[in-house]
């Protein structure tokens, strides 16, 4: 049933699966990330949090090999990112508000299908397989009653929940996302939160997000990783927490800024 | 009056030669559309001018010029735009560019022994039966290839990052793509000429996604709008002794219109907006 189920088996929290060593990267000269090393094991849940242009969505597609580190390296299963070529493994939700065309038309199920559209092969349609990897995926999503409906026609959260299945229907190891709650009213963050739990904790499922919500990331992220061009902590959220100097100047930093955001 | 235009072998290769365009061009129309390429259609079509242009000054296959300048400036474009450099302007400063040029060399060689109109406005009535070969064998070309990438192209035009963490060939794909709007555009001069190219690929996708169907269904409204367009717009010229190229855009037009008022009452789902 679990499109994640093969991980399931051993999840080995020892493992790296993701090693970013040193990397540093600049927009023309305005420096974005300087010396960022960061290890994520699996079944890690990890969140990235950090004020605006902290780098954080920088430092995501960089371990997804969409941005190439201009120093030092990423590695991803063991291999270099650039020629990381293992891509079912690999999984991305990407910001919803900077890539979501909500008049396209396609069907959630469209939308489920295309994330096994590069282990399919050009020129091939589904087979047995890919539907049922589609429904399970969705089904975990919960957006299996609605795979008919056009994405514009859902509410945020379900859009936010239909990119997941995207990214679910490939049947990943990790899967990376970008501020998956931003713009969701509180439940359907909540709703948000509760599947990625369950795809982490009984799936195996390791997390890399995102996040703004500070408040909320820190009960459900395994790990944080404040970034603030540099990396300034890598802890557990209790030890995040404890850090009071930490807590106030990302938590200030933070606040001040998400609240700039809705004003 | 009846079917005595099917007594013209002109009209009737004509016909084909509308249909094959009209069949062809939202395939591609609804993609450019959808990636916000509605303006390339456009530059290319200028484009393919300049080619047409060089094609008589050299004594080439006009023809053939205009599909060698296309495809090439498409790939330029493509180039361009994953460089990020990309920008409207630089579209129109190709368009403009490519226009001053055909303008300079069509003046310069005044005994060019053509009508230039042809180019510009369509010349259904004048075409050959090897142009039919030709551009059949085009539109076969183009028609096979999206079949293809059919799925990869809707994945890309959707969202392209994600497109590529799943590890499929996104340069690839978007070259193809490119390539195949160019060999479009090429096809479509005779029947509406070079400026009204943009119109027959974009004005019935533009008209199927007003109706919010999936994909499939678009691209089938829009074949219909465009099929409709064209042959009706090509007897309509005939009875009515009009230019062809324009009766077909206005027909285009006339059915985007209806469209756009009547849609709440065409059957099926009803959808709020936006989301």
């Amino acid at each position: 049933m679990s499109a994640v189920r093969q991980v399931m088996m051993a999840v080995d929290h020892t493992k790296n699966i993701i090693e970013v060593v040193n990397v540093s990267f600049s927009y023309g000269s305005r420096v974005v990330l300087e010396n960022v090393s960061l290890t994520v094991h699996q079944g890690d849940y990890l969140a990235l949090i950090g004020p605006n242009g902290a780098g954080k969505t920088t430092l995501l597609k960089m371990m997804l090999g969409l941005i190439r580190p201009a120093r030092g390296n990423v590695r991803l299963f063991g291999q270099d990112g650039h020629d990381f070529r293992d891509y079912q493994k690999i999984s991305y939700v990407p910001q919803q508000t900077a890539n979501f065309d909500s008049n396209f038309p396609v069907t959630v199920y469209e939308v489920a299908a295309m994330g096994r559209y590069g282990q399919m092969g050009i020129g091939r349609s589904l087979g047995v397989i890919d539907k049922q990897a589609i429904e399970a995926a969705l089904r975990q999503a919960g957006m299996w009653e609605k795979r008919m409906s056009l994405v514009g026609e859902l509410s945020g959260g379900q859009q936010q929940r239909t990119l997941i299945a995207r990214a679910l229907s490939g049947e990943p190891e990790v899967m990376f996302l970008d501020e998956p709650t931003r713009g969701l009213d509180p439940a359907a963050q909540e709703e948000l939160y509760n599947l990625l739990r369950r795809l982490n904790r009984e799936s195996g499922l390791t997390l890399v997000l995102v996040s703004h919500d500070i408040e909320k990331i820190t009960r459900e992220a395994m790990h944080i990783a404040c970034l603030d061009r540099h990396l300034v902590c890598h802890n557990s959220p209790a030890e995040f927490l404890a850090d009071s100097e930490l807590v106030s100047l990302f938590g200030e930093k933070i606040r001040v800024i998400t609240h700039h955001h809705h004003d | 009056m009846g079917l005595e235009l099917f007594q013209y072998s002109f009209m009737v290769r004509g016909l084909v030669l509308g249909l094959i365009a009209a069949v062809i061009a939202p395939l591609i129309g609804v993609f450019l559309v959808l990636k916000r390429y509605s303006l390339i259609a456009d530059t290319l079509s200028h484009v393919s001018l300049a080619g047409i242009a060089i094609g008589l000054l050299f004594g080439l296959h006009p023809g053939l010029t205009a599909l060698g300048t296309t495809v090439v400036t498409a790939l330029g474009l493509e180039r361009l735009r994953r460089s990020r450099i990309y920008s409207e302007s630089a579209l129109a400063i190709f368009l403009s560019g490519s226009l001053a040029l055909a303008v300079v060399i069509f003046g310069l060689a005044r005994g060019f022994n053509v009508n230039i109109l042809n180019y510009l406005f369509g010349s259904i009535l004048t075409v050959t039966t090897s142009d039919i070969y030709l551009i059949g064998a085009l539109a076969i070309v183009i028609g096979v290839a999206m079949i293809i990438f059919f799925k990869e192209l809707v994945a890309v035009t959707f969202d392209e990052e994600a497109a590529q963490v799943v590890g499929l060939p996104v340069r690839l794909i978007n070259t193809v793509f490119i390539i195949l709007a160019a060999l479009t555009v090429a096809i479509a001069i005779p029947v509406v000429g070079v400026l009204l190219i943009a119109a027959l690929v974009v004005i019935p996708a533009v008209t199927a996604l007003q109706l919010r169907r999936n994909l499939v269904l678009t691209i089938i409204y829009a074949e219909l709008f465009s099929v409709l367009s064209v042959a009706s717009g090509i007897l309509i010229s005939f009875y009515l002794d009009l230019v062809a190229g324009g009766t077909i855009v206005l027909v285009m037009l006339a059915i985007f219109v209806f469209v756009s008022i009547f849609k709440p009452a065409i059957p099926g789902k009803e959808k709020e907006a936006g989301a």
